[in-house]
């Protein structure tokens, strides 16, 4: 049960001169959830487009269930694939006849198609849609019908383009749930594309991070998301405190502070990254094995459930407290001590 | 004036009392131009169809080429139709100069192009993603093609429509291939340039009254389509 359903060997895609995706190398287990998370415009979509063989790779092999994808597989092989778009498609017709369409295409009896069409709808808590016309749903429905469109063809590997782009944060909760429903009880094997760091880690047993059509990361969540490989890939999974720094003495030290110890770098410049949620922020004591500086606060906005408080500690911290665990208030000028552990910093080799 | 007041009377008059000739005329212009739409149809719509799916070399050029022959002169049109179907040409020995079905494939030359540059406009108003979805959902070409115009058949309609009123409305091809010929090929606009000629104001005027009615009508329809596909789009 653990072969490879997935192998892309050195495929690429060109349009024109052009080369959006670079040749890439990878492979998906059975059952597995990649997540490739990246901003737009990465090949993402492409990516995605090739491997669903509604698009040729213009180099490079696919290989779906073992099988190659060729002019001639390709129309064999999708049947066993489906596909979900960030824009929601729908045909002008009943919720049923959106959803018998794939079933259409594959010439199933009537009856079966019937049956089916029910069973979907009835796993979605949706059967009494199924004569609603297509143009009387609301942006969450339509999304969730046109995923039932794809779950009713029953697919093995699901390609899912950004699926909750749209959505407002009620229905991607429901649309996400329903993804992992699909993965966990089919065992469906599912690459989703996303530009939601936190949806990738929510769903995903693997991410890779494409940018400018290359996976510039490959690994787990937390690889991903706490130790990125570049200023790049640290940028769009959120770390906010990124600086250029130094090694010395096995120390990694930027702005006149001192992070913590640097093993494995040789003397010379380095990058230094802390998330701002790995900062505490107090206006007294320092906690026990930490890091800590003293600094003067900047500024202090909210920011969702976190107050984010920028303090100039001879480098400019950005920090995220719980205000409302503690009830502090920060005001511009107040000196303040800040603090992380040791291993919540991470240290790159500058570019 | 009084030529042209006197003649509107008369014309009137000719269309009240259903003036056989006349209608005679009208029907055999109105069964041209419904068969010439709908042989255009059947062709020129999957044509459009195929064009507009297929990513191939010089796409481009040849959407160009297309609306190009949007303007394509009637005459020009008559003359090959002519060479066609003239006894020395390749249709030579079908016997088809100087009758309707001459008539008929003149007018489907004449708006093919129109329809299939249409067809492709009207597919390419449609979401990219709902072409890949239904490649995604794995249908074979013809079905994809036949899911596509009816998503588009507002748009699709129009076209026709509009095609129906160039072809019930030009002249040169089918006077050339058709030859004008009383009780078998004469239609109303090769009726109204021999009577003009001829000096019967009356009689050209009243088979203008009838292709200037069925044009409105034509235009209302393609209104119509055109409104509830912008509804459409709008919901």
């Amino acid at each position: 049960m653990t072969e490879d359903i997935i192998s892309v060997r050195g495929t690429a895609k060109s349009y024109g001169k052009k080369e959006v995706v670079h040749p890439l190398n990878f492979s998906v287990k059975r059952g597995e959830i990649l997540a490739v998370i990246g901003p737009s415009g990465a090949g993402k979509s492409t990516l995605l487009r090739m491997l669903d063989t509604i698009e040729p790779a213009s180099e490079g092999e696919i290989f779906l269930f073992g099988e190659k994808v060729t002019k001639h597989s390709a129309h064999r092989l999708r049947n066993r694939l489906g596909m979900l778009f960030q824009k929601t498609v729908l045909f002008d017709r009943t919720v049923e006849e959106n959803i018998a369409l794939g079933l259409s295409y594959r010439f199933v009896s009537r009856e079966e198609t019937k049956k089916r069409v029910a069973e979907v709808l009835e796993s979605m808590g949706m059967s009494e849609y199924a004569h609603r016309s297509s143009r009387t749903l609301s942006g969450g429905e339509g999304q969730r019908v046109s995923f039932a469109r794809v779950l009713v063809t029953k697919p093995e590997i699901l390609f899912l383009d950004e699926p909750t782009a749209n959505l407002d944060p009620v229905a991607t909760r429901v649309l996400e749930e329903m993804i992992l429903h699909e993965n966990r009880v089919n065992k469906t094997t599912i690459i989703i594309n996303t530009h939601d760091q936190a949806q990738g880690q929510r769903l995903a047993d693997r991410v890779a991070v494409m940018m400018n059509g290359s996976f510039v990361q490959f690994g787990s969540a937390d690889e991903v998301f706490y130790h990125p490989v570049n200023e790049a890939a640290a940028k769009f999974v959120g770390v906010q405190n990124i600086f250029t720094g130094i090694v010395r003495n096995g120390s990694a030290v930027s702005g006149g502070v001192v992070f913590g110890p640097a093993p494995h770098f040789p003397d010379g410049i380095i990058q230094i990254m802390l998330r701002a949620e790995d900062i505490s922020l107090s206006k007294t004591g320092v906690p026990e094995g930490r890091v800590s500086v003293q600094g003067r606060v900047v500024s202090a906005e909210r920011s969702g459930a976190f107050l984010n408080v920028r303090v100039d500690a001879g480098c400019i911290f950005s920090v995220n407290c719980p205000f409302r665990q503690t009830g502090d208030t920060y005001v511009p000028g107040e000196i303040v001590q800040i603090a992380w552990r040791i291993d919540a910093v991470h240290l790159t080799k500058s570019a | 004036m009084g030529e042209i007041t006197d003649g509107f009377l008369e014309a009137i008059q000719l269309i009240i009392t259903m003036n056989p000739e006349i209608m005679e005329i009208a029907g055999r212009s109105l069964y041209v131009s419904i068969i010439a739409t709908l042989v255009a149809a059947l062709i020129a719509i999957p044509l459009g169809a195929l064009i507009y799916y297929y990513e191939f070399r010089g796409k481009r050029a040849v959407i160009n080429i297309i609306q190009t022959l949007y303007a394509l002169p009637t005459v020009i049109v008559g003359l090959l139709v002519y060479l066609l179907v003239s006894n020395s040409g390749p249709l030579g020995p079908l016997k088809l100069l100087y009758t309707t079905n001459a008539m008929i494939i003149a007018q489907v030359v004449l708006v093919s192009p129109l329809i299939v540059g249409l067809t492709i406009a009207a597919l390419s108003g449609l979401d990219k993603e709902m072409k890949y979805t239904i490649m995604a959902l794995n249908a074979r070409a013809y079905r994809a093609l036949m899911t596509l115009v009816r998503e588009a058949k507002y748009a699709v309609l129009s076209a026709v429509v509009l095609a129906f009123g160039r072809a019930i409305a030009e002249v040169g091809a089918v006077m050339m291939v058709g030859g004008n010929i009383r009780h078998f090929t004469r239609t109303l606009t090769t009726a109204i340039t021999l009577n003009t000629s001829m000096g019967e104001f009356a009689t050209s005027i009243a088979l203008g009254i009838i292709l200037l009615t069925i044009a409105l009508i034509v235009n209302l329809g393609v209104n119509i389509l055109q409104h509830h596909h912008g509804r459409m789009k709008d919901d």
